[in-house]
């Protein structure tokens, strides 16, 4: 045996080839592992296992008799690796048929597979009809065969693998997309394996006699294993993150071991056994810190997608119940207000009183339920809006008359001032900014007991239009600012029972953001509030 | 406060909800209307052709047949196309009131926003 490159010296080296297969074993029989246990019961997964393993017993088989120094022995073993080739193809075509998904099969199909490879099996191991013995060349011990024999086996090698692919293509188009990425990964995987073993162990040993590069072919398989074991397993067997750290853990032991077994002298082993030692349990912790890690990611994620649905579902009932409410509260609206026209007859001063406030607070259940629909209108992107260009001055000087004898009722200062000379065009929809703007200075007029209240209309760029309601009222808390605009929220300090829906502030940011503007408010406790929204202005 | 001129007209009440069908011709009554009631579309419709009733108030979530379709019906049917429509209904997103309107309603009235004697006066704008 004469090693004339560096590659050639490789393939001739036993250590190599020893250190390879025991990487490949390593890797196979972990994905093995993995995949075995993550669920037991599933056929595909169980072909899966037992293909994997006939096919580790062929790579290492084919080592054994590869490196052989016995004749006789390497015969033996030639012959149970070619009968073990047989079943890996048989127990590939099985996890074939069973994955990416289970298909109809005939029992008269498997048992014809089954006997014929049996058959064969025995005819390859216990006579000379397929192999006749083995022989030493410049590449490893290589089996002598019968020439007919040889015929046979590999037509039925073939027909085996034939049908296996023909079952995969035909069941392709059926198949949905997820698994058809499967069985892309699957396809890719066979055909590197088929590929690297009908050349280098098959074309290249009949054409030129010599079996230099068996071990592509052979070692290939792990290929075609971590392939399958990718498209069977879910994201989560195999996070990225979790198989990277496993795969290291692994090679450090595997390179430990290997030097620990070449060590040449006590030290050496003293020293190697100490340093596995200690990186036996450091890996072993490494791998779970990541495992958890990862779970815990996985677990966040699904709260999170199940929050989603939650919020989805509850926008959904809210919406629901806010349009059953509206039923009763009109009967309620109806009956008093026809008593309060007189339906039923003159009614004393003091039960039309009554019937005004009972009237006043349904119609702020009425208030509160429209404004629910409105949000999830809203933000279901459902509400029309019937934009135009209109002047924003206007809009607030009507809103501002409307609170006029409100605020003076109460002794307030309530002043409206529009920058002279202020061109305020913005592109909107008339009636919910007309919303918005009464929205505010109702608010400012309701919270403040003595002082002002100044509503402003300002241009403080030639492109931002802006208005400002502000007023000299409890004030409110830096805490309370935070929350304010949010669905639900009501201000819950020392103003007591004026506490409106929670949705106005809500309902208006939602309106100023879909308008393309922004809104906000500045304010200290005990010294008053501004509030104030922007809107592009459309210069005309 | 009966309505004099129009003593006797038929108001023809298509609404699911006793409660307000109830209140509704209570009230139609009170002002000296002659109402009838149909609890859902398919009976509205029975009902439009056998009284040809004057005016309809029409809700739009209904049972059997809604009330946008049973409005859309009604336009097709010869003499029924005549009779003015107000929709009266708690549903009030733009597209349901814009759909209605497209159909055929003289006018869109959401319930809770609107007393009954507030209805009454509407209804007698068709008269």
């Amino acid at each position: 045996m004469v090693a004339t490159t560096f590659l050639d010296g490789l393939l001739l080296d036993i250590r190599a080839n020893l250190a390879t297969i025991v990487i490949v074993d390593t890797f196979a029989i972990w994905l093995i592992h993995k995949i075995y246990t993550s669920d037991k019961t599933a056929k595909a997964n169980l072909f899966f296992s037992a293909f994997s393993l006939v096919f580790l017993v062929w790579v290492n088989g084919g080592f054994v008799f590869a490196f052989s120094t016995d004749l006789k022995f390497a015969e033996f073993i030639g012959k149970v690796i070619l009968a073990d080739v047989i079943w890996s193809f048989i127990f590939l075509y099985f996890f074939l048929s069973h994955f990416p998904t289970e298909r109809g099969r005939s029992a008269k199909g498997d048992f014809l597979v089954l006997v014929s490879g049996s058959l064969l099996s025995l005819l390859v191991i216990f006579t000379d009809e397929i192999v006749k013995g083995s022989r030493f060349t410049q590449w490893g011990v290589d089996p002598v065969y019968a020439e007919q024999g040889r015929l046979i086996y590999y037509i039925y090698i073939a027909t085996l693998i034939g049908s296996s692919l023909f079952q995969m293509l035909r069941e392709y188009p059926r198949l949905n997309a997820v698994q058809k990425r499967k069985a892309q990964l699957l396809f890719f995987g066979l055909t590197i394996f088929l590929s690297a073993n009908l050349v280098f162990n098959v074309y290249l040993p009949i054409s030129s006699g010599s079996i230099k590069y068996w071990q592509f072919g052979n070692y290939s398989a792990v290929i075609l294993i971590f392939l399958a074991a990718f498209a069977i397993a879910t994201r989560q067997l195999l996070e990225v993150k979790v198989v990277a750290t496993e795969v290291l853990t692994l090679a450090i032991w595997v390179t430990l071991v290997i030097r620990l077994l070449g060590s040449s002298s006590s030290f050496d082993v003293f020293v190697n056994v100490g340093v596995l030692v200690i990186l036996i349990p450091f890996g072993i912790l490494l791998v779970k810190s990541v495992k958890t890690e990862v779970e815990q990611r996985q677990e966040l994620q699904k709260l999170t997608q199940k929050l989603r649905e939650l919020d989805v579902r509850k926008d959904e009932f809210v919406s629901v119940a806010a349009h059953e409410l509206r039923a009763p509260m009109t009967a309620i609206k109806g009956y008093i207000s026809m008593i309060l026209d007189g339906d039923v007859g003159e009614i004393p001063e003091k039960a039309k009183d009554f019937l005004g406030e009972a009237i006043t607070a349904n119609d702020r259940l009425i208030r509160m339920v429209n404004n629910m629909l409105d949000i999830s209108r809203i933000e279901e992107n459902r509400l029309v809006f019937e934009m135009g260009l209109m002047d924003l001055s206007e809009v607030v000087t009507t809103a501002y008359r409307e609170y006029k004898v409100q605020a003076e009722q109460k002794g307030l200062d309530f002043r409206l001032h529009i920058e002279e000379g202020a061109k305020a065009m913005v592109n909107v929809d008339k009636d919910r900014i007309y919303e918005v703007t009464s929205n505010f200075i109702s608010n400012a007029v309701k919270y403040t007991d003595k002082g002002t209240v100044v509503v402003s209309v300002l241009t403080p760029n030639p492109t931002t239009v802006r208005f400002e309601v502000v007023d000299t009222g409890p004030g409110i808390s830096p805490e309370e600012q935070k929350k304010l605009f949010q669905k639900f929220y009501r201000t819950e300090s020392n103003i007591g029972k004026k506490l409106g829906t929670g949705l106005g502030l809500y309902i208006s940011k939602l309106l100023i953001e879909r308008f393309g503007g922004r809104l906000g408010l500045s304010s200290e406790k005990g010294k008053g509030s501004m509030f104030w929204f922007e809107l592009p202005l459309v210069l005309t | 406060m009966a309505y004099m001129e129009s003593d006797n007209a038929v108001i023809l009440i298509v609404e699911d909800d006793d409660l307000l069908s109830t209140m509704y011709k209570t009230k139609f009554e009170s002002e000296g209307f002659k109402v009838i009631v149909a609890g859902d579309g398919l009976a509205g419709f029975e009902m439009a052709k056998k009284h040809l009733p004057k005016v309809i108030l029409l809700d739009v979530m209904l049972p059997k047949l809604s009330g946008t379709d049973l409005l859309a019906q009604l336009k097709k049917a010869g003499e029924l196309s005549k009779i003015p429509v107000v929709m009266l209904s708690n549903l009030s997103s733009e597209e349901t009131i814009r759909e209605a309107e497209g159909r055929g309603a003289q006018e869109y009235v959401v319930k809770a926003n609107s007393t009954p004697q507030q209805i009454v006066d509407i209804v007698k704008k068709y008269l």
